[in-house]
């Protein structure tokens, strides 16, 4: 019987194609992370402390979630790293020597998706993580909003990362993969109502972020069926 | 894998682009063979190896390899072939180590002692970057992968291409090497007719997505030779006597497709062997049939 290709030694390579963007994220998530943590820290030990009470009271009122949240940010765009495996491999032509192996269109484009996965996973450890800890630097315990707004940022990354891949492996170009993406993106902002754009307040945010929280799974579930799906689908079509 | 006489089989392949027509080629590599695949820039080499690939899908005809559909028992056959492209396909940041772990992914047949025996035998580092590799270690970093699964056939788009001859020759040895095995064969398109010369059993020329030739090297070789003679004596020789001919200021160059007819025909005109080289330039000027 024959012996089959190694599932993980694909996986691997897709981690290997986005090991520079991880570094970077990492980098990043250390130095993003870092300065709000030292904001927190000098609001409770350092010069910020040393202000009146009720200036601190109303710093922290108007910033805890700011702070927070900006600590959280890098880590909740840790998905966007496996865009640049598609990126590479436009560049290398890997389609047409990936056509050449046995690998099947949907083995291939799970690989990624699992990696995906990981990588998903992973930015939700990573953010609450961070919004954990920079919360017990304050004092005060996690809230269900702030890992509402979490999710709610994952799944938009995730999404984003899903509409750039598609394009750049569409149309074999960098370019005009990303050029299709603002496009969309911008499309997207001309289909909002205009009244929506108006009365949209950062409380209204937050409440849709928390209305959508126990269907987010189902949602980041949706992301990956929708980005596999889309994927094997391309790999699959041949070229004219 | 069923029994088979060709590795390769197409009949009446087409493929139709805007401005170019792959017209219904056929031709066929025996097991065991090496057949160059000859034409210039455009010709339509590429076009009929990724129809072979199942890269593009054909217009018309149909392709076997190694006895089977192209189509139908495409993932079973890609399994036994093995193709190299003029570009490396595999990312610069990629070390030899890791395009090793890479290829256990795509083949379960992958013989990691085998690759890394031809990686030594390259002087191949395993943990260099390839960015660092030259062209010519780039080239042989993929035949290595190419010939580490134990295909048995090797397809090869322009694969020598823009390499120095003293690593050109280094891989034909690796390909004579393969070829000793009877079961194994190879495709191998280039407009480097020196190397086919070398190495092809048999020769397929191509020009303008049509074949313009093909069979055994040696027997195109003998029954094809250029004719010299006088500007003279060329205005006599009819037209339907030769595929083209070159003038130049001392005669003509006559590029004859019968010898043995040609010598009885015309006892006391000068025939000189001839090259791949010359026959492919003398079969695309046919069309002109006499050229300078």
């Amino acid at each position: 019987m024959r012996k089959k290709a190694s599932f993980p030694a694909l996986v691997y390579r897709e981690l290997i194609l986005c090991q520079k963007s991880l570094m970077a994220y990492a980098v990043s998530t250390l130095l993003f992370t870092m300065m709000p943590i030292l904001v927190i820290l000098s609001l409770r030990y350092g010069n910020l402390a040393l202000l009146p009470e009720s200036i601190v009271a109303d710093i922290r009122a108007n910033n805890d979630l700011m702070l927070t949240l900006s600590a959280a940010i890098c880590p909740c765009m840790l998905v966007m790293a496996i865009a640049e495996s598609a990126v590479l491999d436009t560049q290398i032509k890997w389609d047409r020597f990936r056509r050449s192996t046995p690998v099947k269109p949907a083995r291939m484009a799970l690989a990624k998706y699992a990696l995906f996965a990981i990588l998903l996973l992973a930015s939700v450890v990573a953010a609450i993580a961070v919004m954990a800890l920079c919360h017990g630097l304050l004092g005060s315990p996690i809230q269900k909003t702030d890992i509402a707004v979490i999710m709610a940022l994952i799944a938009g990354a995730g999404m984003l990362n899903v509409i750039s891949q598609v394009f750049i492996m569409l149309f074999r170009s960098v370019d005009k993969g990303m050029l299709a993406m603002i496009g969309c993106a911008a499309a997207a902002m001309f289909l909002i109502p205009q009244e929506w754009k108006v009365n949209i307040t950062v409380d209204k945010l937050l409440g849709g972020a928390e209305a959508l929280l126990p269907l987010m799974p189902v949602i980041l579930m949706g992301i990956l069926a929708l980005g596999f799906g889309l994927t094997t689908y391309i790999y699959a079509r041949r070229e004219k | 894998m069923p029994d088979y006489e060709n590795a390769i089989e197409i009949k009446d392949l087409t493929k139709k682009y805007d401005g170019f027509t792959l017209d219904a080629i056929s031709f066929e590599v025996p097991k065991g063979c090496v057949m160059g695949f000859i034409g210039q820039n455009g010709a339509g080499k590429t076009t009929t190896i990724r129809a072979l690939l199942n890269i593009i899908k054909a217009d018309g005809g149909s392709i076997r390899l190694l006895g089977r559909d192209h189509i139908k028992d495409e993932y079973a056959i890609k399994e036994q072939t093995a193709a190299v492209f003029d570009e490396l396909p595999f990312h610069e940041g990629f070390t030899a180590n890791q395009v090793n772990t890479m290829f256990k992914g795509l083949y379960g047949s992958w013989n990691e002692e085998q690759f890394f025996a031809y990686l030594d035998r390259f002087s191949l580092p395993r943990k260099k970057k390839i960015a660092k590799f030259s062209k010519g270690m780039k080239m042989k970093l993929q035949i290595a992968a190419a010939l580490s699964h134990g295909a048995k056939l090797l397809i090869m788009d322009e694969a020598t291409t823009g390499l120095d001859p003293v690593v050109r020759n280094e891989i034909l040895d690796i390909f004579r090497e393969y070829i000793q095995d009877e079961d194994h064969s190879i495709l191998m398109s280039s407009h480097i007719t020196s190397d086919l010369e070398k190495i092809a059993d048999c020769v397929t020329f191509i020009d303008k997505g049509r074949i313009l030739l093909t069979g055994f090297k040696d027997e195109i070789l003998e029954r094809h030779g250029v004719m010299k003679c006088t500007k003279g004596d060329f205005e006599a020789i009819p037209a339907g006597d030769y595929i083209s001919a070159r003038l130049n200021d001392f005669g003509a160059e006559v590029m004859i497709s019968d010898l043995s007819a040609a010598r009885s025909k015309y006892p006391n005109a000068v025939f000189d062997r001839t090259t791949l080289e010359e026959i492919m330039l003398f079969y695309v000027n046919q069309g002109k049939k006499v050229w300078q």
